[in-house]
């Protein structure tokens, strides 16, 4: 007697097969449609411009910063001889990379400031964000490859797949179709499987052809730091698209007009792309109000009101920080210690003031993260919401990333101010001249800022929400179409 | 007799009365259709309630900025208060030197943040007023178009974009048309209905009743929801009556163009599902592809000239100590100057050289920001170029021009800053040359900063929306020769 797994072993392979059979055979009529190989013509000439025109992008702003940084840094090794003090007002500037992912994705770079004047005693915030120099056309979007990824091919997969299963009811050949043994639940899922396939394909290939673009930019050396992110994005839109074809699909299984279908698909798409991302943001906004810039000043003031001051020593907890190192050297004026007091007071100040900010600016980004989990919350109804935030993550340019980029460009503000009043402390030093100015000697031993950008475990860890999100919308997705397509009436 | 005949002739012929009442019927006929769809009433009650959310959004916008702006208001009122008092209690007595530059240095303070304020309609279309800096401390030298972060913002929210009544016009009201008018005609020929609607009138006329029907309740909506919008801000008629007639204007011209769109569409008589898939295509391309393929085009890095403005900033520009003093002099002699200076003899060289080592570092400062203005000025004017293929940004541009909202209105406000400066600037130097007292009549006549925004006229509102007009016409034509043609064929 056949055990129970070698009967269902040929009836599997049989309904393998059978959604091969079925997936190619569609695969290869939609290939054939006229109306298909317009649009994926005019898919093709929009991702050749996104591609070529992100990387000229890339290219022309890159080279830019690249040259301002050499050259900022020419000034900062060149500078006139001052006191390390003077030097800390002095300080330096510093850029923010341009992301060759950027090309992909633009995220937030335009709304978020590119040049960080890094100096003593502040803690500069990044200016000269490229939006606020533009007009009201950058708030219609950047065009990119997230523009195609996003919002254009969704839409195309929307009008591809809308008749493919009305059609054949309408057309009665639906009914042919299962008569010869077929359910409907087997037809969903080769369809699925074919669109898919499609679609998958397609996105590999334009994303080789960005490799290679970025390649021949970036040269190849360069080029393991992106593959991981790049395949993580085909990952990503290949389960973004398989969720709005299987959707397509299913709506069209049950649809019974073709043109209510249609326009109810196209509701759907731009409820999602368009009004729920607004929405959700403004909802997060009005839900977390930021403070403003005077309450944040005021916040600042208060807070540094009851702390030490480097810059004035008749401030109580700056008498006591001098007499606890007179105390501790057991000296009783200031011209007995071995160093300069000045230096390791201004270090000192340094650090309340480092302190103090750290509590401000934590409480701002808290405030900001709070806002935008409202949106990836409401990924639970928008999977858009949760592909727009996770492309964004893989290429680097969410807000997260630019979180990032001021924290290590404040680390290293915070390590040359310490070099600089340490250098101050020395009486004497062999960097230093008479008059106590530094020599440069001593700023050629200064490392540069080289912003390290995020690894992706990092980027991954601040997206939990969207990745349990994304996995969310497939399970359910498959779940309703896998229980709910055999109870679809097929006439 | 005469005028008879005159007036018989101007008289319309009776035809054309038929053929608008034939248009009427097929309107009212639409009305009955819409009213019993209920997925149709719905999504323009969708329509509505989104609009009354994005004007609470741009109300909730403005209060904002205005929370901001108060304190500062005030604290400049206690300030001018605090001045008037010292000077009157000074007003008898002989100042000393330092009392003197005293008095002078607080009249400075007088009113010296330029303030950009939000306008009335500046809820209605945000534009990228939540991007600009919008106050800003104006001294004796300082730097203008110093670009500082004013207000700390969530980047997420500003890439999102503002929720506001002209993003509602200019997205959703274009989707509103096409749901409501793809099958215009072809729903017709799926109900099998039109046979019987040939029979009284022409396709043409179905059309048009139709789509007359669409844009007549959408300029209700669009109207009720200004309405709305006017009074929640609590705007005075008399004062912003004549906005809010261009505002409508500039709304009923983006809906006549989209019905235009449709018009066109449906002329050629293809299936529905067709019609959807074109007419879906062409929101696309127009108000995604296209303006952010313009914006592509149009714009450049100004990283290099907006480091120079903070290089400038943190000291690396001219260095004065550096210009000989005899040089200094001679500058301030040669220089054009936009104010009468009274650079007699009697005036010290070391006076001269303070004035002239100011003049110079502030023309520097001033001129590296004018460049970036200068260089988004023709970016601009580039991008307007194109808004004959861009009619999503012309309207929005139009919109934001009425709202003072537009990058043109901000490079205004930043002019009209410098030039406040610089009047400041030049009576500080009067004062400087020829030393004498500083009285509250002095400082009654100091100058304020005072900001008249752009107005945004008829005439420059036409002219705005001329690509809207032509693109129109050109649909109107175009589909009505599609349907003549259909009909000689």
């Amino acid at each position: 007697m056949p055990c129970k797994n070698s009967i269902s072993t040929p009836f599997k392979v049989k309904e393998l097969k059978f959604v091969i059979n079925i997936a190619w055979n569609e695969i290869i009529i939609l290939w054939r449609r006229k109306g298909f190989q317009w649009l994926l013509l005019v898919l093709m000439v929009f991702t050749g411009y996104a591609i070529v025109s992100g990387v000229s992008r890339y290219r022309e702003v890159h080279t830019q910063r690249e040259a301002l940084k050499d050259s900022l840094r020419e000034m900062f090794l060149h500078q006139d001889p001052k006191s390390p003090h003077m030097a800390g007002h002095y300080g330096h500037i510093v850029f923010k990379p341009y992301a060759i992912l950027q090309a992909i994705d633009q995220g937030v770079e335009s709304y978020t400031g590119t040049t960080i004047r890094l100096e003593a005693h502040r803690q500069n915030d990044a200016v000269f964000s490229p939006a606020s120099t533009q007009s009201s056309l950058i708030r219609f979007g950047e065009f990119s490859f997230s523009v195609l990824l996003q919002v254009v091919i969704p839409l195309l997969i929307i009008f591809i797949c809308y008749g493919s299963i009305v059609t054949d009811r309408k057309n009665g050949t639906l009914k042919i179709l299962l008569s010869q043994g077929a359910s409907l639940r087997k037809l969903v899922f080769s369809k699925i499987v074919a669109y898919h396939t499609f679609f998958t394909a397609f996105l590999v290939l334009i994303i080789a052809l960005f490799y290679l673009f970025i390649g021949i930019e970036i040269g190849h050396a360069a080029l393991p730091m992106v593959t991981g992110r790049l395949l993580l994005i085909i990952i990503l839109y290949s389960m973004y698209y398989g969720i709005v074809i299987a959707l397509t699909i299913y709506f069209s299984a049950i649809a019974n007009s073709i043109p209510g279908l249609l326009t109810s698909l196209l509701a759907i798409w731009f409820i999602w792309t368009i009004i729920l991302p607004k929405l959700t943001a403004s909802l997060g906004a009005v839900s977390y109000p930021l403070i403003t810039k005077a309450q944040f000043n005021q916040e600042l003031t208060s807070l540094k009101a009851n702390e030490l001051n480097g810059h004035d020593w008749k401030n109580e907890k700056t008498k006591a920080f001098i007499d606890s190192v007179l105390t501790a050297h057991r000296v009783d004026s200031i011209q007995k210690l071995p160093f300069r007091l000045k230096g390791l007071l201004m270090q000192a100040d340094e650090e309340v003031k480092n302190r103090i900010h750290d509590k401000v600016f934590s409480n701002i980004r808290d405030t900001i993260r709070l806002q935008n989990n409202v949106s990836s919350f409401s990924g639970i109804i928008n999977p858009f919401i949760v592909v727009k935030k996770l492309s964004m993550a893989l290429s680097s340019t969410d807000v997260y990333h630019h979180f990032h980029f001021l924290e290590e460009a404040e680390s290293y503000r915070r390590r040359l101010i310490k070099e600089l009043n340490d250098e101050d402390t020395h009486k004497h030093s062999e960097f230093k001249d008479e008059r106590g100015r530094v020599s440069a000697d001593f700023w050629a031993r200064i490392q540069d800022f080289e912003y390290r950008p995020a690894p992706l475990p990092w980027s991954l860890r601040n997206s939990k929400i969207e990745i349990a999100v994304l996995f969310l919308w497939l399970f359910i997705t498959f779940g309703i179409i896998y229980n709910r397509t055999p109870h679809i009436g097929i006439v | 007799m005469a005028v008879y005949n005159i007036w018989h002739n101007l008289q319309p012929h009776p035809t054309y009365w038929n053929s608008m009442k034939q248009i009427y019927i097929i309107g009212q006929y639409q009305l009955v259709r819409f009213l019993r769809n209920k997925l149709m009433v719905s999504s323009l009650l969708f329509f509505f309630i989104l609009c009354i959310f994005s004007l609470f959004y741009g109300k909730k916008f403005v209060e904002k900025q205005e929370k901001v702006i108060y304190p500062i208001d005030t604290l400049n009122q206690k300030r001018d208060i605090e001045t008037k008092a010292l000077l009157s209690e000074l007003e008898d007595s002989v100042l000393t030197e330092k009392q003197q530059y005293f008095a002078l240095t607080l009249a400075q303070r007088k009113g010296n943040t330029a303030i950009y304020r939000p306008t009335a309609f500046s809820s209605f279309s945000i534009g990228q007023k939540d991007n600009y800096p919008y106050y800003k401390k104006i001294s004796f030298g300082n730097n203008v178009y110093d670009v500082e972060v004013s207000e700390i913002q969530n980047p997420d929210k500003l890439q999102v974009g503002n929720f506001d009544l002209s993003f509602m016009f200019i997205y959703l009201a274009p989707l509103l048309i096409i749901a409501l008018g793809y099958n215009a005609l072809s729903g017709e020929e799926d109900n099998n209905t039109i046979r019987l609607l040939k029979m009284q009138v022409s396709e043409s006329k179905i059309i048009a009743g139709k789509l007359l029907f669409l844009f007549a309740i959408l300029t209700i909506a669009a109207t009720v929801a200004s309405f709305t919008g006017f009074y929640l801000n609590d705007m005075n008629i008399h004062e912003h009556g004549s906005k809010l007639i261009v505002w409508l204007l500039i709304s009923y011209s983006y809906f006549f163009f989209w019905i235009g769109i449709v018009a066109f569409v449906i002329s050629f008589k293809a299936n529905s599902s067709i019609n959807a898939l074109v007419l879906g295509s062409i929101w696309i391309i127009s108000l995604l592809l296209v303006p952010s393929i313009v914006h592509r085009e149009v714009t450049s890095s100004k990283d290099n000239q907006l480091v120079d403005i903070l290089l400038n900033k943190r000291g690396d520009g001219v260095n004065i100590l550096e210009i000989p003093k005899e040089k200094l002099v001679d500058t301030m002699y040669t220089m054009s100057h936009p104010y009468a200076i009274d650079l007699d003899s009697s005036v010290s060289t070391q006076i001269i050289q303070l004035a002239a080592g100011t003049e110079i570092r502030t023309r520097e400062n001033n001129s590296l920001g004018r460049a970036i203005v200068d260089k988004q000025q023709k970016e601009y004017e580039k991008a307007e170029g194109f808004n004959i293929i861009n009619p999503g940004y012309t309207i929005q541009n139009a919109y934001n021009r009425l709202a003072g909202t537009e990058i043109e209105n901000y490079h205004d406000y930043l002019l009209a800053a410098e030039e406040y400066q610089t009047r400041m600037r030049y009576l500080i130097y009067d004062y400087m040359f020829r030393p004498r007292k500083f009285t509250l009549a002095d400082y009654e006549a100091f100058p304020v900063f005072t900001y008249q925004q752009l107005q945004f006229t008829w005439k420059a509102c036409i002219q705005a929306l001329s690509p809207i007009y032509l693109l129109s016409l050109l649909l109107y034509v175009g589909s009505g020769l599609v349907i003549w043609r259909q009909v000689k064929d």
